[in-house]
């Protein structure tokens, strides 16, 4: 179980890399037709939220972390875990490729997907790869609820003797939260995509008919998806949350701050997020009326967010400070997400997202918080829990320059996207160029993408050092980092059964800085000190 | 079970919800109802409810230890279940000689797409029945060990429940 889900953060790694596209300016070199753009635009954000957040950050950290931080020996039900990587992610991986090799190409509908484009074969020339890609998405769906139904058994019936829900490390309670919003949000998404899927074969015309008489209702569409998806990034940021807790706690050697109210935070996090969908459609034209509780709800998700990530800073404030790539690398998130966060305040007030809806703007703004927060989070994660998983080291200097080194073009990058989407650059078109207004962004757009491909090439460092740390890196022990929770008082790599002996617990996940004690107790009861 | 459930939950209710928000805008609902057979489908209606009791009768069977009247009762089940599909091919094949088919308009393609999933998870029921029935023949039951038969009765009783908030939605708009 604990190799194929390694297998995948490795797969996913490097098929996340292939995804980074730069972005297609029409004068460098190999020019980009308007069609194409918008494929390699789809594509790249579904491979990105899909793929790599939800497979890889989601599923392959949580299944691989949940059972050794509560001291399981496994996750509930292996064989649905099993079933839930081979016979869905596999597949729906399949298919989603299968779509750059059909007449037509890719999807090229936006990861959102709205129909009529994405329904009607005569608005499109992509429409294979638009069903593909809703055959796909559909069976990552389902892969994505056999892990969330596996979450909440494992984390309900296999903790360790002695561990309340009230001592589980916070990763943990990330998982286990945002598993509530893979069952209730991920089947309703399932419902709309096998509506639009029937559409696309034209054997139903939910949101799309050759005549009035039929009753279609395109917008219902937006209404489903974001249903789900605006849960959904809720679902992607808590394990950054959880991630950057529990870094945080080791690396300033002090116990998570207010963790009972970053639990409810989080939970009312989770709550809050699904009742604030329609502020993804204050411009679409639904019922004008509706937006005021959408905007009203929409900022209140803020304050729970809010109560989190200052708890969260005050974990690192009086710390005694370790600094390594992890914490760097989660700082970076906290720094990121809180940046982001400030401007998604700004989106909720629908009279400035009007102005702002469809420009770089939200880019930036959804590339804080959903993009950077969580690519520094699998940065911190697998700095953190590397020596865990593999059982040897990564080289920290590197890490280090690779995390400071990605931090600045990313912010930048963001930022400026931020800048000009607030002059009234609108997304998602191939070339600028043909409109006066825009001009003076030009030079902008090419500073943009020279900071991209920076970032771009710096991720080769991570590359180039998590591969050679996996030969030539020094051997870990079991608990590099002194870290307290019940995954460290296992060998590194875990057995099988992922610990040598039944695990009893008999305190919290942060005991550090404790009297009397040269520095920390483990969670573990049995450990020698 | 109960969480793969609440997901099949969320997903129905998706889809119903949609129904019922094309409803609402749409006057021509209530009339395009009546054009469904009521009959027909008030006897499926009964016909999974009663495989409901006979389920749950064999569920007793064998907490009693008694492994042929459940191997009995399953059967009854499947067959009821069997029924039920066979009605409702009926019922679509009705629809489709008077040339109303899923595209005709938003009515039927809620009405097919709902009944058809559902149906299609009645169909999952019955092969996940005869499963059972297969394990049980093998002696792998007993009164102190029931727990799949006990989650594929809830996987069954949610499948009727749903056709119960079907039949009156679809059927008496």
């Amino acid at each position: 179980m604990l190799f194929f889900l390694i297998g995948g953060v490795l797969a996913m790694a490097i098929r996340w890399q292939l995804a980074f596209p730069w972005k297609p300016l029409p004068f460098l070199g190999k020019p980009l037709d308007p069609q194409s753009y918008l494929q390699v635009v789809t594509m790249h954000g579904t491979i990105m939220l899909i793929f790599f957040i939800i497979v890889v950050l989601v599923s392959a950290f949580g299944n691989y972390l949940v059972p050794l931080q509560i001291g399981a020996r496994d996750m509930a039900f292996p064989t649905l875990n099993m079933l839930s990587f081979w016979a869905a992610a596999v597949p729906s991986a399949v298919l989603f490729i299968a779509g750059f090799f059909v007449p037509g190409g890719p999807a090229a509908a936006g990861w959102t997907m709205y129909p009529p484009v994405s329904a009607g074969g005569a608005f499109s020339p992509s429409h294979t790869g638009h069903i593909l890609w809703v055959l796909s998405i559909i069976l990552v769906g389902a892969s994505s609820v056999m892990s969330g139904i596996n979450f909440v058994a494992t984390i309900v019936r296999l903790r360790a003797k002695g561990m309340d829900y009230f001592m589980m490390p916070l990763t943990t309670w990330a998982y286990f939260l945002l598993s509530v919003i893979i069952i209730v949000g991920t089947p309703v998404l399932a419902s709309g995509l096998i509506m639009l899927l029937l559409d696309q074969l034209g054997v139903t015309t939910f949101f799309l008919s050759s005549s009035a008489k039929a009753g279609s209702r395109p917008l219902l569409f937006q209404h489903v998806f974001w249903f789900y998806s605006h849960p959904v990034v809720y679902l992607m940021i808590l394990p950054a949350w959880g991630f950057v807790a529990d870094i945080f706690s080791v690396f300033s050697r002090k116990p998570a701050f207010g963790y009972k109210v970053t639990v409810y935070s989080m939970l009312a996090v989770v709550l809050l997020g699904f009742v604030v969908w329609g502020h993804h459609m204050f411009v679409s034209g639904m019922n004008p009326l509706l937006s005021t509780p959408f905007s009203i709800l929409t900022a209140f998700v803020g304050v729970p967010t809010g109560v989190i990530m200052f708890n969260t800073f005050c974990t690192l404030y009086k710390g005694s400070i370790r600094p390594s790539a992890a914490l760097l690398s989660a700082t970076a998130v906290l720094v990121i997400f809180v940046s982001g966060g400030l401007t998604g305040l700004f989106n909720a007030m629908s009279a400035l997202d009007i102005y702002v809806h469809d420009t770089y703007w939200v880019v930036g703004h959804f590339h804080f918080t959903v993009g950077g927060a969580s690519m520094f989070a699998v940065f911190a994660g697998t700095y953190f829990w590397y020596p865990k998983m593999f059982g040897k080291k990564m080289n920290e200097t590197l890490g280090k320059l690779h995390v400071v080194l990605s931090f600045f073009p990313f912010y930048l990058l963001f930022l400026g996207m931020h800048l000009i989407g607030l002059s009234g650059h609108v997304r998602r078109i191939a070339d600028d160029t043909g409109y006066q207004f825009l001009h003076p962004a030009r030079p902008a757009q090419m500073g943009l993408s020279y900071l991209a491909f920076t970032l771009f090439s710096v991720q080769l460092i991570f590359m180039f050092n998590f591969f050679y740390s996996l030969y030539k890196g020094k051997k870990a022990e079991d608990n590099p980092w002194e870290a307290a929770t019940l995954e460290w008082e296992t060998s590194s790599p875990p057995p099988h059964e992922n610990f040598h002996r039944e695990m009893v617990v008999e305190r919290g996940p942060y005991e550090y800085g404790v009297e009397g004690v040269k520095d920390y107790l483990p969670q573990g009861v049995y450990a020698e000190l | 079970m109960w969480l793969f459930i609440s997901t099949e939950v969320m997903m129905f209710s998706g889809l119903i919800g949609c129904f019922l928000a094309f409803k609402v805008s749409d006057p021509h609902f209530t009339e395009l109802s009546h054009h469904l057979n009521k009959t027909l489908a008030g006897i499926n209606t009964l016909i999974l409810i009663t495989s409901s009791f006979t389920y749950a009768l064999g569920l007793d069977f064998i907490k009693r230890d008694n492994k042929q009247k459940f191997s009995l009762c399953l059967i009854l089940t499947v067959l009821l279940g069997c029924a039920f599909l066979i009605l409702k091919t009926f019922e679509y094949k009705d629809k489709f000689a008077h040339h109303i088919f899923p595209k005709t308009n938003v009515f039927y393609s809620s009405y097919f797409t709902l009944t058809g999933l559902h149906g299609l998870h009645v169909l999952a029921g019955v092969v996940l029945m005869l499963i059972l029935l297969i394990y049980n023949l093998k002696k792998h039951f007993s009164a102190s060990y029931y727990d799949s038969v006990e989650a594929a009765g809830l996987y069954w009783h949610f499948v009727d429940m749903v056709w119960v908030f079907l039949f009156p939605l679809l059927y008496f708009g």
